[in-house]
């Protein structure tokens, strides 16, 4: 019998013993005030008595009809269940706990109950150590673009290999099947889904990121000791079928995780650093801070490792591994049969990869299927001494932070300016690149002031939100890449600077000419509503082209556009240089150019230029 | 210890054997063998951060449609489903290594010491449990259990 097991036999032998009336004196407000014992009912520790209200959602979770806000009274209604009901003991093993520990003469009064169930869920968890896994971002899923978090339980024996058997804990908006992102984006920042927690063996959870997602997975273990193990376990199993009110930005599967981190190491308050928001990668940083991050691995996606692959082969080899998976008898014929062993396996290998990739979601063909097993039978046959070694990245928590604040001086047309902007999160395609992907850009809540040397102070823009996705098309994947953005911002119309709110949504091609570089080409649409135009709304197509290189430390934009409104016959173009310059792990410097045309029926074109040096500060 | 770690990597009750392995009409993606069939819609629900788990934890574990709750018993023995991982199982015998393969191993109760030997030996007859890409789970895993059953360092984990 293992340790934990008798661990947690002993309170339940001990309720065993004789009922003694205990004594009265025990100060249950003091006790309902504890840390502890808030985290337990899902109070925040930063509200005042007459604001607090649990995040539970969900009158099963408490005894007390005003338990939710009343964290005394839900404390004396669990004392006295304790003694009334031998059930609640197990449904409630955390509380029993706690409440054994801080008034021990309770043991007396405790209906003994049979807790076989919890101890046998216990006993099979057998967790040794706790993982928190993080989801890295995926741009192209709207609900998944800031990524995601959730935790991993393993036993003893985890380090041989064998995580795909660990259970993994996940808190989520329960969502009906055929819900489209974009309908879960907008019900979920209004918590129009509750939220639970649920529960999968790992290898699920592996499937569907790395492999229907092709999300790398980042894995932390935490330095959680045995008794907090214990405390977080009993807790989660009282909130077994519980729902709480789901919120896309707030009340998200990483406030969750950060609370049941606060429940087994009571004092950390990991939740009070997120009054706002709590974005997955911000909470890994958050439990970071906190010192309870032993260790962390990586594990790259199926997409991942083929691109690996893909990236050892020469120009003929991957002609080859495209004319292989198109017919397998390409493996007869003296352009495979000549090449070097290794090399060979390399192809194949590479095919096989390719292949599954390629056909996740296509149903399964008699041809390919065919042709997929005998690449996988050949690999058997020819088994390979390559260890194609997949370096690990810079991980997530070690890039740059994801808010922003920015200092600039620079000259427009009007005349020399200083710019503050604040930017709520949290990259953009040049911003430095370590712990990020590149090819993307996501950035909500970005605004920029502009003052003037003759005092004018105005607002030069402010995004909601400014989304860019680059997907590399190559002879093996032709992925789209897209962009939306929202803003608010100047423009030149009629002879004057307006302020117009606009939308923008764009999709087109990227490649990759040289390696660490983009250069991409998109269609896009604009929406314009601007009272100096010929109507106030406004449509106006056009294009949107740009190359970007990264260097380890610097990295440049060209970007050039041009659109013209569809009734009024106003034509703007633009065309921009950006370098960012990393000095530090927290800031940048960046230097811009524009050059802007702007055409009009009812006035001359207009040319004006724009420069500006600025200074970057992420927080 | 043994019988803790098989426990615990079951997760699950002992009342398992749902369906009949590949027979189920659950799924992640494609999957190169029949084991599992393709159902794309099962997708988004995996794409929406959302709960596609079982929230009854550890009773059981079955999701997006699967009647199966992670386990199965052959013989009276209880492992892991391995219609569930066919397509990653299936690479890892062919390689001769692999977390599904481990996972497999572990979930038989296969010692550390004696798992390199329970890899090379399905390794090495690849073409006895993968006959052809229509190769069922319950012709994988039979096999895969009379080829144990034949070895005399696997027999006694095939009970």
């Amino acid at each position: 019998m293992n340790l934990i097991f008798r661990v947690l036999t002993v309170p339940f032998i001990i309720l065993l013993s004789l009922k003694v009336s205990a004594d009265n004196s025990v100060d249950t407000l003091a006790l309902s005030q504890t840390t502890e014992w808030r985290a337990l009912l899902h109070i925040s520790t930063e509200k005042n008595s007459s604001q607090i209200e649990s995040y539970v959602d969900d009158s099963k979770f408490f005894i007390a009809a005003d338990g939710y806000k009343n964290p005394q009274n839900e404390l004396l209604a669990t004392l006295n269940a304790l003694k009334t009901d031998s059930a609640i003991q197990c449904r409630y093993p955390a509380r029993t706990a706690f409440l054994l520990n801080n008034i021990p003469e309770l043991s007396n009064e405790v209906i003994s109950g049979d807790c076989t169930e919890y101890l046998n869920w216990r006993n099979r968890l057998n967790t040794k150590s706790v993982v928190l896994v993080f989801a890295s971002a995926q741009l192209n899923s709207p609900s998944s673009m800031y990524g995601h978090t959730f935790l991993r339980f393993d036993t003893e024996e985890v380090d041989n290999n064998s995580t795909y058997l660990s259970y993994a804990l996940n808190f989520g908006a329960t969502v009906p099947e055929n819900e489209n992102g974009f309908l879960y984006a907008a019900k979920g920042l209004t918590g129009g889904y509750p939220g639970s927690f649920a529960a999968n063996p790992y290898f699920e959870k592996i499937k569907e990121y790395s492999r229907l997602e092709n999300r790398d997975l980042w894995e932390y273990k935490l330095n959680l000791t045995e008794d907090e193990i214990d405390k977080m376990l009993s807790h989660i199993w009282e909130l077994q079928g519980i729902n709480f009110e789901y919120y896309f930005f707030d009340e998200n599967c990483s406030f969750r995780l950060l609370e049941l981190l606060d429940v087994a190491r009571p004092g950390l308050y990991l939740t009070n650093n997120f009054p706002v928001t709590a974005m997955p990668l911000d909470t890994i940083r958050v439990v970071d801070d906190a010192n309870l991050i032993a260790d962390k691995y990586y594990r790259p996606s199926i997409l991942t490792e083929l691109e690996a692959h893909l990236t050892l082969l020469s120009a003929k080899e991957r002609k080859l591994v495209l004319a292989l998976s198109e017919d397998i008898n390409v493996l007869l014929e003296t352009r495979f049969t000549n090449l070097p062993t290794e090399n060979q396996q390399l192809v194949v290998d590479s095919t096989y990869r390719y292949l599954r990739y390629k056909n996740t979601f296509n149903g399964r063909d008699v041809d390919i299927t065919r042709r997929s097993f005998e690449l996988l039978r050949y690999l058997n046959k020819n088994p390979t001494d390559l260890d194609i070694v997949i370096a690990t990245p810079t991980s997530p928590d070690q890039g740059h932070k994801t808010t922003m604040v920015s200092v600039s001086v620079g000259q427009d047309e009007k005349n020399n300016f200083a710019e503050f902007k604040y930017r709520g999160s949290y990259h953009d395609l040049i911003d430095p690149l370590d712990g990020y992907y590149d090819g993307m850009s996501l950035n909500m809540v970005n605004v920029s002031f502009r003052v003037y040397e003759n005092d004018d102070i105005k607002l030069d823009k402010a995004e909601l939100l400014n989304i860019i996705s680059l997907s590399e098309r190559n002879e093996f994947v032709s992925p789209w890449s897209w962009q939306a953005n929202i803003t608010v911002e100047q423009q030149w119309t009629s002879k004057e600077e307006v302020l117009v709110t606009q939308g923008t949504a764009g999709r087109g091609v990227s490649y990759r000419p040289l390696n660490n570089s983009y250069v991409f080409l998109m269609a896009t649409g604009r929406l314009e509503f601007n009272r100096k135009l010929e109507a106030y709304t406004n449509i106006a197509p056009g294009l949107h082209a740009g190359f970007i290189y990264y260097w380890p430390k610097t990295s440049f934009l060209l970007e050039a556009e041009h659109y013209q409104f569809l009734f009024d016959q106003t034509k703007r173009s633009r065309i921009s240089f950006q370098q960012n310059i990393q000095i530090s792990d927290s800031s940048s410097l960046r230097l811009s150019a524009g050059f802007h045309k702007v055409d009009s029926k009812i006035h001359d074109a207009k040319h004006f230029n724009e420069v500006k040096f600025e200074y970057r500060y992420y927080f | 210890m043994k019988k803790l770690l098989i426990a615990s990597a079951m997760l699950v009750s002992t009342s398992a054997l749902a369906d009949a392995p590949g027979s189920q009409t659950c799924g992640w993606g494609n999957m190169l063998f029949a084991g599992q069939s393709g159902t794309p819609s099962h997708v988004l629900a995996a794409t929406t951060n959302g709960s596609t788990g079982n929230n009854t934890f550890g009773m059981t574990f079955g999701t997006n449609g699967c009647s199966t709750d992670g386990t199965l018993t052959y013989g009276g023995k209880e492992m892991i489903d391995v219609s569930m991982i066919m397509d990653e199982f299936s690479e890892d015998v062919a390689r001769g290594n692999g977390e599904a393969l481990t996972a497999v191993a572990v979930s038989l109760g296969v010692s550390e010491a004696e798992r390199a030997h329970f890899e090379a030996t399905l390794h090495n007859n690849f073409d006895t449990l993968f006959p052809s890409e229509n190769a069922t789970t319950e012709h994988v895993v039979s096999s895969m259990f009379s080829l144990m059953k034949n070895d005399e360092i696997l027999a006694k984990y095939t009970v």
